[in-house]
This record gives C-alpha cells, structure tokens and sequence, in this order.
C-alpha cells in the first residue's frame, strides 16, 4: 500500500474559482522519494500545502488524499493537526524567516518534540541536542542556547531540518529548501537531506531540475496546475515527452553551448497555449 | 547622543516616581492639613509655600503624584488586558468574529474621554476609581486597533507558519509566538497611554469629576490655584509642571522606545 496516495486532486482559490491544481494524481511508497518540478504558480506548493492541510480558508479542495490509507480531505483540523509534526512534516523556503527571532533554536525544537510527546523535560532537551548534532550542526549544545539571529542561513535550514524530522515522521514534504542559500551551502543541504530521508516517503518540490536529481529518483512534471509527465529522473532526462520537459532540460544544459551562442530557454520549446 | 529622548523621558518619569514614593514614607506637612498660613511664598519651612487653605503645596504636589501614578498604571493595565487578546484574536481570525471587537472600539473610539468620565460620575458618583475606569475605557480602543495590526505583520512571519506546519494549537501560538513578537509595539503604546491617562486623569480631577477633596490630586491643586492665578501665580505653575514633566516623560520614553525598537533604525546605527 502506498503512503500517500493523491487521487484527482483540484484546489481552487476565492470566489472566482481560480484553479490551482487541476485533478492531479500521484502514489508515493513508504520510502519513496518523488520530485515535483514546475515554475512559480504551476501549483506545486499549493499540493504541498493541500496534502498539509495547510491552504488558507478561501481554497476549495477536492479529490482525495490518503495518508496512510486514511482520508485527509474533509477530515477535522483537529485530527489533522495531530498529524502535523509528528507524523508528516515539511521543510520549506524560508530558513531567514521560519525561526521565531524572541526564542532560542533549541526552545523552538524542543516545543515541537514536547508537542507530540508528553516526555520530560529532560529527555526533550536531550533529544534537541542531539537532532541538532544530527543535522550537521557543530557545537548543538551551543547553538541551542543560541537565538535565530547569531546563526548562518546555512545553520538556520539544518535547524529547520532538525524540527521537521524530530518526531521521526513518516512522510517529508520539502518546499524548495534550497532556493533561499547560496550554492556551496546548498549541496551540503541537499546531501543531509539525502542522508537522513532514506527510511521515509518524501515530496521534494523545487523549481530546479538538478537540485531534485541530487534528492529524488522519481519525478513529476508540473505545468499550469497539471502533471504533464512522470517517470524515472534519469529516463525523464535521457528521453523527456512533453515539450516543457525538453525546455527545462535543454535550459539546465547550458555547459554543451559553444561560446557566442545563444543559450536556450524554455520558451524554445514550449509557449502557454500555444503550439510548440 | 543617540538616546537622548529615551534617557530624557525616564529621567522626567523617575523624578515623578521618587516624588510618589517618597511621598508614601514621608511627606513634609500633612498634605490634607489646613492652617493659618494662608498663601505663604515658597520658603522654609514651606518650600513651596502654601495655597489658599493654608496647606503645604509640596506635600500636595508628592500626595498627588501617587495618585497620578496609580490612576496611569491601573487604567493602561486595565485597557492593555482587555484591548490586546481582543486586538490579538482580531489579527489571528477571519469573518466577524474578529470583526465585532474592531467594530466596537471604533465605537467607544467615538466617545471622547470626558464624556465617559461624565457619564460615569452622574451614574456612580466622581471618585478615582470613577476616573480610572472612564481613562481605561477610553484605552481600549488603542490596544485593540495596535494589538490588531501588530498581529497581522507577524502572521505573515514564516515562524508561524512553520508552528502551524509543526501542528501547533492556535492559542499556543498566539501564546508562544505572537505575543512576544509584538510586545514591543505594545509596550510603546503603554508608554504613550500612559501619557494620555494623565493628562485625563489630571483634566478629570480639574473638572471635580475625579478624586474627592480628601485627595490631593494635581488637577484639583490647578482649580484651586486659579483663583489665585493674579496675586500668587507660582501656585498654579507647581501643579502645571508636574503635570507636565509626567506627561512628557512618559511621551519621550515611548518616542524614545520606538526609536530604540524600529528595525529600520536600529539597522543604521
């Protein structure tokens, strides 16, 4: 049985209705880790957020999302928000913003490990330590005591990785975790999130096709609220269906271009609406 | 210097709470004490002379700033604990839940302080605690609408988010979250309410409506000096300046407070 099983999944916002994701489908095992790419409003952090639970009031979702065999669309907050942190988490874009700037880091991760676990204190701060030293940080009893402000981005994103993987979650939804650090900090990132993602289902949704092969051996191509192709990572590169998929691959292989030409675009290859 | 409002308005506060404190310990004459000395200049034993009653105006004026005090710590208190979990809940929730509260502190926004303050003398008699629940009425509105828009930036903050995607119960994090992130802003506006109560406070008791004559408040020391404003003008200037001093301490700690707290300005300096 899949862990999370999206079937024909719509969301749309307001009262216009406007369609964000269009009657998308997806399986992903247990330790599965699917790629979601698309540009900006293709709908790939809306599913991210709707398999969260986690769409602002005004969004229509429908279909179905099963996590773990239960129906998540039109169950109680209350149920869902048991499920949040602690048996699905996510890690998204924003480590400059996503830390409370008046708590210290290792308050911040011991709430979310209290929150699920009605442990002792000791055992909790035990516990913070020694995520924090997991996700790659030196010195996590420091950092600890630490506030968001005296730690790099770099230092930010593992502590965000930290909380989110804390209470061993079965499923990981990563929203561009990357995007926000620079390059050199970036592949560290990607290399721990590899590290520590083996033994649980994750949703990887970036905009940049090679940051999603460093992760996910399975991809999804996302297009105006629609999976327009999936299969296999290195398939979908050798051999790529849909035309957006050749742009965005023939976009990323900017290496092959002899000096003085023009480097390709997208938009070679596919235009909205328009024939290819 | 670079916080020189700051410094300047808790210099000014600092005296009117030594005055007030000491004047719980000890006062030179008893303020309440009525002599023959009718309106005697400033001097020994009298340092600031005596009013029309024959009483010592210091021991007045030290009386008075406990008063003034307490009447400014109640009534901000008072309207900080009802306006901000409203103002907060505003900011954290849709449709008209959070839209009653708003609406109304835009009506009690309407009324000005007096009026209120009236109202409540004819209905329960003019007192302190008459003028204190009048000033904090008056308050609320300020905290509501500054709690509010205070909230509604930090909602917007990824750390929200991020307890929300934690599964984090909504009071926790107004709680743990949004409460800490906007208390700057509140303790700001405290500082200029504070302010504000007294001055009220000080108009209140000017117009009879505030502290009975038992108590020597600093705006019944100014309508009693009035009629002497032509042969002993320094009666009515010592009332005025500590009137003043407070008010203006407490407003150049709130400007200075916000200076300090200002993101913007703090990342120049």
């Amino acid at each position: 049985m899949s862990l999370l099983e999206v079937t024909d999944l719509t969301v749309r916002f307001g009262r216009s209705r406007a369609v964000a994701v269009d009657g998308i489908s997806f399986a992903l095992g247990a330790t599965d880790r699917l790629g979601i790419i698309g540009q900006s409003g293709s709908g790939k952090s809306v599913t991210a957020l709707a398999v969260m639970g986690l769409l602002p009031e005004h969004a229509e979702v429908t279909g179905s999302i099963r996590f773990d065999g239960v129906e998540l669309v039109g169950m109680p907050e209350r149920d869902r928000r048991a499920l949040r942190g602690d048996r699905m988490s996510m890690v998204f874009q924003e480590p400059m913003t996503a830390l409370d700037p008046t708590m210290r880091v290792g308050r911040q991760l011991g709430e979310v490990v209290a929150l699920h676990h009605n442990d002792r204190r000791g055992s909790i701060r035990d516990a913070v330590i020694e995520w924090l030293g997991r996700v790659g940080i030196e010195q996590p009893d420091r950092i600890a005591q630490s506030f968001p402000h005296e730690l790099s981005g770099g230092q930010r994103q593992r502590a965000l990785i930290a909380m989110a993987l804390a209470n061993r979650p079965d499923l990981v939804l990563c929203d561009e975790p990357t995007t926000a650090l620079d390059v050199i900090v970036q592949r560290q990132i990607l290399r721990l999130l590899a590290d520590q993602l083996t033994d649980r289902g994750t949703v990887f949704v970036s905009h940049d096709l090679a940051v999603v092969r460093e992760v996910c051996d399975r991809v999804a191509v996302m297009l105006e609220g629609r999976i327009v192709e999936e299969g296999p990572i290195d398939d979908l590169i050798a051999d790529p269906r849909h035309p957006y998929t050749r742009g965005l691959i023939a976009s990323a292989r900017i290496d092959g271009v002899p000096p003085g030409e023009r480097l390709p675009s997208v938009a070679d290859y596919y235009r909205p609406g328009g024939a290819s | 210097m670079r916080h020189a409002t700051l410094f300047l308005g808790l210099a000014c506060i600092g005296l009117v709470v030594i005055l007030a404190l000491f004047g719980v310990l000890w006062t030179p004459f008893d303020p309440t004490a009525i002599s023959d000395d009718l309106l005697l200049p400033p001097g020994w034993p009298h340092v600031l002379g005596t009013d029309g009653f024959g009483a010592d105006v210091l021991s007045r004026i030290m009386s008075g700033a406990r008063i003034c005090l307490l009447v400014g710590v109640l009534s901000v208190t008072g309207a900080a604990v009802v306006g901000v979990p409203l103002g907060v809940s505003a900011g954290m929730t849709r449709g008209w839940v959070s839209e009653l509260p708003l609406r109304l502190s835009d009506i009690l926004y309407g009324f000005p302080a007096l009026l209120l303050a009236i109202l409540f003398a004819a209905a329960l008699g003019g007192s302190t605690w008459t003028a204190m629940m009048a000033i904090s009425l008056a308050t609320i509105p300020a905290f509501v609408r500054i709690a509010r828009a205070a909230t509604l930036q930090v909602m917007s903050q990824g750390y929200i988010e991020a307890a929300r995607l934690s599964g984090t119960p909504t009071a926790t994090i107004a709680a743990r979250h949004v409460l800490p992130n906007i208390a700057p802003v509140l303790g700001v506006q405290a500082s200029v309410s504070f302010g504000i109560a007294i001055l009220a406070e000080a108009g209140l008791s000017y117009l009879g409506l505030g502290s009975g004559p038992d108590q020597p408040t600093w705006g019944r020391m100014l309508r009693e000096a009035q009629d002497y404003l032509f042969s002993e003008p320094l009666l009515a200037l010592w009332p005025g300046l500590a009137i003043a001093v407070a008010t203006l301490g407490f407003n150049l700690l709130g400007d200075g407070l916000r200076d300090l707290l200002d993101p913007r300005l703090r990342e120049v300096t």
